[in-house]
């Protein structure tokens, strides 16, 4: 019988692995994709659509991060529409990784389409170049392959749409606007008795969207059942401008135009505000050891220059042009274990006679001491606020027990 | 396996929250309840920026230089976030190459 020579044994099993190396590559299944999602990125550019396909992976292995470029050299992906198609030009499409599966980043979407995607009339899916190559590992090295077929992408991607609120904010952020317009809703009720017998309910609120892109709105006030109260006021501005920012985000310079009044408006001025705001050093620790998170102050400081079109210093008070200085100072003191300050202080000087006959530094500030509800979106609040209304120079003084709570966060737990 | 491990995770949000306020202890119960409009922009912005520049590092201790992360972050996330704690999570669960 004829011998093999040891080269040739080894040229024989090389052959053979070869082969089987070879068929188990062939031999890959389709992975099921576990779960998809959809998040937008709005914080900092780019501004995008991210697609998570999580895979369902044997238990203990992972994604192999650094095998997965080698095994799909060439690979594409595109954001496609077959309804829209036209407006995805200058749209780019990242296939990112990570240990649970792939995800996709979509960045360009306008904001027609956008729009257009979100109440359902445009389509868009993902498209790969070709079955992607999955190799998974656990934590011994071993290893596993199978294929991530693009119809399964395709079908996936296809299937999930974003919210309005998802939609909203990510036009906000591509329109340039990097402050949050969140929408707020804060009531209470005066414990102070009316002239009626009864007690006044008020209510604060903050609004604000874009109308276009790079411009947009936003509204603020405190309303109440008594129409002439004078803490009351509405501050309507129509166009916000960020103009300059520091490095680290924490100060930043705006420009805004708008309306200012009391609720009535019956007394009232055309406006544009130029203002510095700014997180600065907290120079308070009520927390006495307490490990309690303290906010730093928010200071905003800056100059108005009005026109106004109605006001309340009688027959004889002529409408005025005028300049005003201002600054606001936002705080929350944490106290001890449970216990909150939140005090929020206005400041403002009017250069005209006629407005300041008496040449002051007017303010005024409000003073809420907080107490948390666990388990829940409110808090007790006990707020004293006094002061002159930067609007009609009028005083108050008024002492609030309420409940806050914020209707933003409310609508994004039900989504 | 993990792209980074949650004590990295929580170390990169304690950065970025001391851009907005001061603290001494851990951070996992803290909330964003107190937040104004400003501090929470500021967070955020912080927060992408120290992520994208951290070094990519699994959570087995395996470099993967070259590769940076990326992460979606919105104010909706935010406000779907009771406590750091659940920021810490959303990071590790969201967080890609």
């Amino acid at each position: 019988m004829k011998k093999i020579g040891s080269f040739s044994r080894y040229l024989l099993v090389g052959v053979c692995l070869t082969i089987f190396a070879t068929e188990a590559q062939g031999r890959q299944t389709g992975i099921n994709v576990n779960e998809v999602e959809i998040q937008i990125n709005s914080i900092a550019p780019p501004f995008a659509v991210w697609f998570y396909l999580r895979l369902d992976f044997q238990p203990g292995y992972s994604l192999d991060i650094p095998a997965f470029n080698p095994n799909n050299p060439g690979l594409t992906a595109e954001a496609v529409s077959e309804t829209h198609p036209n407006m995805l030009a200058g749209v780019v499409t990242t296939l990112r990784r990570r240990g649970d599966g792939i995800a996709f980043e979509v960045t360009g979407l306008t904001r027609d389409f956008l729009e257009l995607y979100q109440q359902g009339v445009a389509n868009l899916f993902i498209e790969v170049s070709a079955n992607v190559v999955i190799q998974s590992v656990d934590g011994a090295g071993n290893t596993e392959r199978n294929s991530l077929l693009a119809n399964t992408i395709r079908e996936k991607t296809g299937a999930i749409t974003l919210t309005a609120d998802q939609v909203q904010e990510l036009i906000t952020s591509r329109g340039g606007e990097f402050r949050i317009l969140e929408n707020t809703i804060d009531f209470g009720v005066n414990t102070q008795e009316n002239g009626a017998g009864s007690n006044d309910v008020f209510l604060t609120f903050s609004y604000g969207r874009p109308w276009t892109e790079g411009v947009f709105m936003n509204a603020k006030g405190r309303v109440s059942t008594n129409a002439k109260d004078s803490l009351n006021f509405i501050y309507f501005y129509p166009l916000n401008v960020p103009l300059l920012r520091s490095r680290d985000r924490a100060h930043q310079l705006t420009g805004q135009a708008g309306i200012e009044g009391n609720q009535k408006f019956s007394t009232g001025r055309f406006t544009a505000n130029f203002f510095y705001e700014g997180i600065i050093p907290n120079f308070i620790n009520l927390s006495y050891g307490h490990n309690r998170l303290r906010l730093k102050p928010v200071l905003k400081a800056g100059v108005k220059f009005y026109t106004e079109f109605e006001n309340n210093r009688g027959v004889m008070g002529s409408n005025e042009d005028s300049n005003q200085l201002f600054g606001e100072l936002y705080y929350f003191i944490p106290v001890l274990k449970n216990y909150s300050l939140i005090v929020n202080v206005g400041a403002f000087y009017d250069f005209d006679s006629d407005v300041n006959p008496s040449d002051d530094i007017s303010f005024n500030y409000d003073i809420a001491l907080g107490v948390d509800i666990p388990n829940t979106e409110f808090k007790t609040i006990f707020k004293y606020s006094n002061g002159e209304n930067d609007v009609n120079y009028m005083d108050g003084e008024i002492l609030q027990l309420g409940l806050i709570m914020n209707i933003f966060e409310q609508g994004i737990e039900k989504r | 396996m993990a792209l980074i491990s949650r004590d990295r995770a929580k170390g990169i949000v304690a950065d970025a929250l001391s851009v907005v306020g001061d603290f001494d202890g851990d951070i996992e119960q803290f909330t964003f309840d107190n937040f104004n409009d400003f501090q929470k922009q500021v967070f955020l912005e912080n927060l992408a920026e120290k992520i994208k520049a951290a070094p990519v590092i699994q959570d087995n201790g395996t470099a993967l230089p070259g590769e940076t992360y990326a992460i979606p972050l919105s104010v909706g996330a935010l406000n779907g976030w009771g406590s750091m704690a659940d920021c810490i999570d959303y990071i590790l669960d969201y967080i890609t190459i």
